[in-house]
């Protein structure tokens, strides 16, 4: 592959073209570009809804997908902001340590998985384990979320502005869900608590950013029971949540 | 793991054709990392009410002699009106099923015949090997159609041969296929109720249960719609599958959602994968939007 270098006076974002490569021949002209030439901001055009793209970078750069991305777009990464224009599909920024990813379109199944710190914006709808395992950092999805939502989420705040399926929290240890829509059931030991101020303070930081149209006031607030804590086989009641 | 894709062409009463055979085997080639074993495809003609396409698999090293052997066979029980043999494979047309006994009488008098499709207007060709690589045995590319379903198998639940490979033909219903990825836990249980009610199985595979217990609702009466709702209950385990008759395409996914499945539709077509990748390499038209079935979700187009 040809080396990549990135003029200190372009007056243009560099472009990656997926048409003709491979994965990780995409995957290491966004690194070189980024990392090595030194680019704040790359622009990759037709993604064609490609599994892996744009995973395990380290610096704060821009990166923008023209189109739709597959499985594991974004993941993995430590300070990159990146935008999908179209869908993506399953585990969207899984494991991003910090920064920031935003998807105009819908996203697939388990999205934002166990992320330990940046911010996650869909703008549709997202499917199945949406904040499945989150250890810290925030998912908003401005949409409607899939079965089993934030299931084991450890740390961090998902925020729903659609409806929620069936398991909503299920499992959950600590962090904090909020949602503005349905939810169809709750999942294992989760529990409706009330807004307090710091909720609103913390609604209104995560909703900013983004053109949601959604108020705090609209949001309801899930959070552990913390009776899976400690769990006791002698309890039958106990059996009876858990399973 | 496994890819499951599908496309269906909506309107004018079903006679509306495309490329049917060209998306499936593209479809399913970008597919194929999630399941190398096999590939297989159920592709949907214009229905011919009086007559109806038999596919059949035979096992011999002789193959035209066996393609004959077929024929004739077949010729005892009802009228052939031609046939052709290639490979393992021969293709009947005859103007009856003979209430459904074709299939068991072909496979009797046959040694190592295996029926794989009896349809007024689905053939099923499937094999060993990549979606190119069936193709280039098959000429699956050439088939056009009104609908049809696709498979790319990585064989968990029993042996990696031809017949073991998807699509599932709803024996002994004429033109009802399933393609399915997961696995059907309770799929004995299903089955002997099933034959039980007199339906006899051709595999050890889980899937093909699938396929005789939907049929068996829509024989029954059920609508399309009923039927899949059902089995959502009613089936134990991971699925998302696709199953096919004359008139469309409906399709389930399991209480967990664990296996993945899109849809993408516009005023003339359906399109269906487990992947927006596969779909994008046919349709890379930013204005269809694919949308990933939600848990327990059921859909059906018919025409």
């Amino acid at each position: 592959m040809a080396q990549l270098t990135v003029p200190s006076d372009l007056g243009f974002s560099p472009v990656v073209d997926c048409s003709e490569l491979t994965t990780r021949e995409i995957n290491l002209a966004v690194r070189e570009l980024i990392e090595k030439a030194g680019a704040t901001e790359v622009v990759i055009r037709n993604p064609a809804a490609r599994h892996n793209l744009g995973v395990a970078i380290k610096a704060e750069a821009e990166l923008r997908f023209e189109g739709p991305v597959g499985w594991y777009a974004a993941g993995m990464n430590c300070g990159l902001s990146v935008t999908v224009r179209g869908n993506c599909g399953w585990g969207v920024a899984e494991c991003m340590m910090s920064g920031r990813v935003a998807v105009y379109g819908h996203a697939g199944s388990s999205t934002a998985a166990s992320i330990r710190g940046g911010s996650v914006y869909v703008d549709g709808d997202a499917g199945a384990r949406a904040g499945i395992a989150m250890k810290g950092g925030l998912l908003v999805v401005r949409g409607s979320v899939g079965y089993m939502t934030g299931f084991m989420m450890q740390r961090g705040t998902i925020v729903v502005g659609g409806d929620a399926a069936d398991g909503l929290g299920d499992s959950m240890y600590e962090g904090t869900i909020y949602i503005a829509g349905e939810i169809e059931s709750l999942g294992a030991d989760a529990v409706e608590k009330d807004l307090n101020d710091d909720d609103v303070a913390a609604l209104c930081a995560a909703l900013t950013p983004w053109d949601t149209g959604l108020e705090p006031k609209q949001f309801r607030k899930i959070e552990s029971g913390r009776k899976l804590w400690n769990f006791s086989a002698h309890e039958p009641e106990m059996w009876k949540v858990a399973l | 793991m496994c890819g499951i894709v599908g496309i269906f062409h909506k309107g004018h009463g079903g006679t509306r054709t495309g490329p049917v055979g060209d998306v499936l085997v593209t479809m399913c080639q970008d597919l194929h990392r999630r399941g190398p074993d096999s590939t297989g495809f159920a592709v949907y003609g214009v229905a011919d009410d009086a007559s109806l396409v038999v596919r059949v698999d035979i096992d011999r090293p002789d193959s035209a002699h066996a393609a004959e052997l077929v024929a004739i066979a077949a010729e005892q029980l009802v009228v052939v009106k031609d046939w052709q043999g290639a490979g393992r494979s021969v293709r009947l047309h005859v103007a009856s099923d003979g209430d459904g006994k074709l299939a068991d009488w072909i496979e009797e008098r046959v040694p190592g015949a295996r029926v794989f499709s009896v349809g007024h207007a689905m053939e099923i060709v499937k094999d060993v090997g990549s979606a190119f690589e069936v193709d280039a045995v098959h000429g699956v590319r050439g088939m056009t159609g009104t609908h049809g379903i696709g498979h790319t198998r990585m064989a968990t639940e029993s042996r990696v041969d031809i017949a073991h490979s998807h699509p599932f033909w709803a024996r002994p219903f004429p033109d009802i296929a399933v393609v399915h990825n997961g696995t059907i836990t309770n799929y004995h249980q299903l089955r002997r109720r099933l034959e039980m009610r007199g339906h006899r199985f051709s595999t050890q595979n889980d899937s093909e249960v699938i396929a005789v217990y939907v049929a068996d609702r829509l024989q029954r009466g059920e609508p399309l719609e009923e039927a899949l709702r059902a089995s959502v209950s009613d089936l134990d385990g991971t699925f998302a599958y696709l199953i096919s008759t004359d008139r469309g395409v409906g399709l389930a996914r399991d209480q967990f959602a664990t296996k993945p499945l899109l849809y993408a539709e516009d005023d003339d077509m359906v399109v269906l994968s487990s992947e927006e990748v596969a779909l994008r390499r046919v349709f890379p038209d930013p204005a269809l939007v694919p949308r990933e079935l939600a848990a327990k979700e059921v859909r059906w187009w018919l025409n």
